[in-house]
């Protein structure tokens, strides 16, 4: 192996009381594919901050080909050859695709007209030929990134940073990304990745470094971190062996749907949905991307008004009601990618929950509190700066502040550790012990399942069948058709 | 719908052209104050709509090409040369300004226009031996041609609008350069901008500079025009004014300063005329508050309903 490209040593940063870096050790090799994993708020994002300066570390160093980073602007370092994509996406809107990528290739000083041609061969390798003219803003999730990924190839870097790029990806984009990154890796580039698909991570990297609470906890080989207990425990916290409920069929009907047809522009996400929500049991909700599962959510909170169909809560139609007329009447929706207000504290999010009944009180903070200490020890932390884990957290606990009889969660998983669904989903179990009545939509349904009393799949908007958790579980054949997989995403590492 | 927004450009251009034969030196007063306010707005423009960045002393620029000009002509200068060097001043000025706050993140920029806008009026009104102070300054020659003296509503009308036209080129020049391209990614994401190798530093320098230029030219051009220049002309609201001419028309678009420029001058006027009429014995003050007032409603009108300003939302997608 070659002499080191970055070294990264004790790197500390502190935001507040909370470290987010708490020293980081590690390097990366010359023509290394090397892969940063670990839970939610185990500081890999911010690493990746103090590499490229948008972070200035309090302690530690780090150094480029032996060349200390310290004191350079983000724009110094991107010319030394450091290139990243970003979590949360950061494409150039108002600009068209092309434009992205020949505005950093211009910035190394291409020349324009040979940027254009540059620019449309490296949108071809990154599977964006014909998009060239298209809005940056305009295309798909999936695109954005792969076009993040061509914006950051084109500075010639050499090192890629790539933060989490296979998330939000279908599987057949992360197919074409792993091609890629196969192709840069052949070509000689290093590559430094933050993902949460481990499958992907333990294929393709040639070592992998495991962050735990701002701390370096474990670096080597896929194999032998795979092997490594403390990895295990804490990235995968304890494997879930409970049983998978059953419930009684006596319990009273709170919200009856019938046959339920939503539009989503001109897209009819809703086709005829039929389903009934019991008191106090936790519904989950799951089905294949795009099914309607979102807009099922969406309807029954009133953010769309359903084109026919009808919607009873407790007795009385709600449909056609205001999303602002439903919180009223006790349903709380947790929408997908949390929506917390970033620039508010997280004890101001809360409050914000509790608006629509004009009130607060000391004890029902205390309760969101005890369900999610974490939230307690960052009471006046900005939201924005709270890890993904923490944000959905918070956004539970603003749902739960509106007091509602039932509670609808879009997605809480999405994007998180698998240590930190766990978490999340005790909390859950937690709320509905107290008999508040949950909906859970959930693309990786088996995580969902050991939680859920009864299940319904969603099938091109409508519900294609329902019944108890443990009977979806046993039914392999519909797990296979309807989730799209036969084993949840975080098996491999074990 | 591109043929019918070429006819109406036609339009609009042949319209500019033919109103100073209408004789009317209300019309063509009213359109050189346009043109001053769509060339202050246009510079303006560049620094928020291409670069993201937010300036309060827009009419400190103005002023002190106003009053850098009327100074050194009023000392001897060649006019022309005078406004070359007021130029220089503002650009200079700009200088001093941006390097240090565009080096923070922040928007330190933005608290340091709002000190200078409120500042350099104090700053006119007590250097009175050299400003004239409060009641003004006027003692500097004509502008000239070779031997033509400009005066009057039509050379202004000429000269003003050449200026609004070369400096909407220009900027349209420089968003389809790679200076321009980089100065957009800026305005769309700093930090991605950056992390791909743009100064950003450096790119927001220049479009500050650049909006510096075009406001003190717009001083410049106004000082010669009215023959009379004095500190309230170059207040901090008119650097709101400013502002909302380059929200009201898009600060996307080369064109929209000068449609927000047109809009704000020509309903400024309808509401001054309105407000008389409907209020024949209230005091001045009082009718221009509820400008001031009805103002604000037509900024939340565009804001919420066109959010790209008129420009934007006539233009449509630019393809750059």
């Amino acid at each position: 192996m070659s002499a080191a490209l970055l070294e990264i040593h004790a790197a500390r940063k502190r935001f507040g009381g909370v470290a987010a870096v708490d020293g980081v050790s590690f390097d990366v090799r010359h023509g290394e594919f090397v892969s940063l994993i670990g839970p939610n708020g185990a500081g890999k994002t911010s690493v990746f901050n103090l590499i490229t300066s948008a972070y200035v570390p309090d302690s530690g160093e780090i150094r480029l080909e032996g060349h200390a980073l310290a004191g350079m602007t983000i724009s110094a370092i991107a010319r030394l050859g450091v290139a990243r994509t970003f979590q949360t996406l950061q494409v150039f809107g108002g600009m068209r695709a092309i434009d992205n990528v020949v505005a950093a290739l211009e910035a190394r000083g291409v020349h324009t007209a040979q940027a254009y041609d540059q620019a449309r061969q490296l949108l071809a390798e990154a599977g964006l030929a014909g998009q060239e003219q298209a809005q940056a803003q305009d295309l798909s999730f999936g695109q954005q990134r792969l076009l993040e990924l061509a914006r950051a190839l084109a500075t010639k870097p050499k090192l890629l940073l790539l933060d989490e790029p296979a998330s939000g990806l279908s599987r057949i984009e992360v197919a074409a990304l792993i091609r890629q990154l196969r192709r840069l890796r052949a070509s000689g580039l290093t590559i430094l990745m933050i993902e949460h698909d481990l499958r992907t991570v333990m294929a393709e990297s040639d070592r992998v470094v495991v962050l735990h609470r701002g701390m370096t906890l474990a670096t080597g080989a896929p194999a032998e971190v795979q092997q490594n207990p403390d990895v295990v425990a804490a990235y995968l916290g304890e494997s879930d062996e409970r049983p998978r409920r059953t419930v009684s069929s006596d319990r009273r009907q709170l919200l009856a749907v019938e046959d339920l047809v939503t539009y989503r522009g001109d897209v009819r996400a809703l086709d005829g949905a039929t389903l009934d929500v019991h008191e106090g049991e936790l519904l989950a909700i799951v089905g294949a991307n795009g099914a309607g599962k979102s807009t099922l959510l969406g309807t029954l909170a009133g953010l769309y008004a359903p084109r026919s169909g009808r919607i009873t809560y407790q007795g009385q139609p709600i449909h056609g009601l205001s999303a602002e007329q439903v919180v009223r009447r006790g349903i709380a929706l947790v929408p997908e990618r949390r929506h917390v207000f970033e620039d508010l504290t997280v004890a101001r999010n809360l409050e914000v929950g509790a608006y629509s009944r004009r009130g607060k009180s000391a004890a029902e903070l205390d309760l969101v509190y005890t369900l999610f200490p974490r939230l307690k020890e960052r009471t006046r932390q900005r939201a924005g700066t709270l890890s993904g884990g923490e944000q959905q957290m918070l956004a539970i606990g603003r749902g739960l502040l509106a007091k509602p009889s039932l509670l609808l969660l879009d997605e809480p998983s999405l994007g998180l550790a698998p240590r930190v669904v766990a978490e999340i989903f005790d909390a859950l179990d937690a709320v509905r012990r107290d008999g508040t009545t949950i909906v859970l939509v959930e693309q990786n349904a088996l995580a969902a399942l050991p939680l859920a009393d009864r299940f319904a799949v969603i099938e091109r908007g409508r519900v294609a069948s329902t019944g108890n958790a443990a009977d979806l579980a046993s039914d392999e054949g519909l797990a296979a058709a309807y989730l799209g997989k036969g084993e949840p995403e975080a098996l491999p590492i074990s | 719908m591109a043929t019918v927004r070429n006819a109406f450009s036609a339009i609009a251009v042949a319209l500019l052209i033919a109103i100073p034969f209408f004789h009317n030196g209300y019309v063509t007063g009213l359109f050189v104050v346009v043109a001053i306010d769509a060339l202050a707005a246009t510079g303006l423009g560049i620094l928020v709509g291409a670069a993201g960045e937010v300036s309060l002393a827009q009419a400190a620029f103005m002023g002190v090409g106003a009053y850098a000009t009327a100074l050194l002509a009023g000392h001897g200068w060649n006019p022309w040369l005078a406004i070359a060097g007021a130029t220089t001043a503002a650009a200079v000025l700009a200088v001093i300004v941006g390097y240090p706050t565009l080096r923070l993140r922040g928007h330190y920029l933005t608290l340091a226009t709002l000190g200078l806008g409120i500042i350099f009026v104090v700053v006119l009104n007590q250097a009175s031996s050299l400003t004239g102070g409060p009641s003004g300054y006027g003692d500097y020659p004509q502008l000239h041609l070779g031997a033509l003296s400009l005066t009057g509503d039509v050379p202004f009308y000429a000269l003003a609008w050449t200026c609004v036209l070369l400096a909407a080129a220009g900027r349209a020049v420089l968003r389809a350069s790679w200076r321009g391209r980089a100065m957009r990614a800026i305005a769309a994401s700093e930090v991605a901008a950056a992390s791909i190798g743009i100064s950003v530093r450096t790119r927001k320098l220049e479009a500050f500079v650049l909006c510096a230029i075009a406001a003190s030219i717009a001083g410049s051009i106004y000082a010669f025009y009215v023959g009379f220049i004095s500190p309230t002309s170059f207040g901090f609201e008119q650097s709101i004014f400013l502002l909302v001419m380059v929200i009201l028309g898009g600060a996307q678009k080369p064109a929209g300063p000068i449609f927000g420029a047109l809009l704000f001058v020509l309903a400024n006027e309808a509401l001054q005329a309105l407000g008389s009429h409907l209020f024949p014995s209230t005091a001045q003050s009082a009718v221009a508050a509820l400008q001031i007032v009805a103002f604000g409603v037509i900024l939340i009108v565009v804001v919420r309903l066109l959010p790209q300003g008129v420009a934007g939302a006539w233009l449509g997608k630019v393809t750059s």
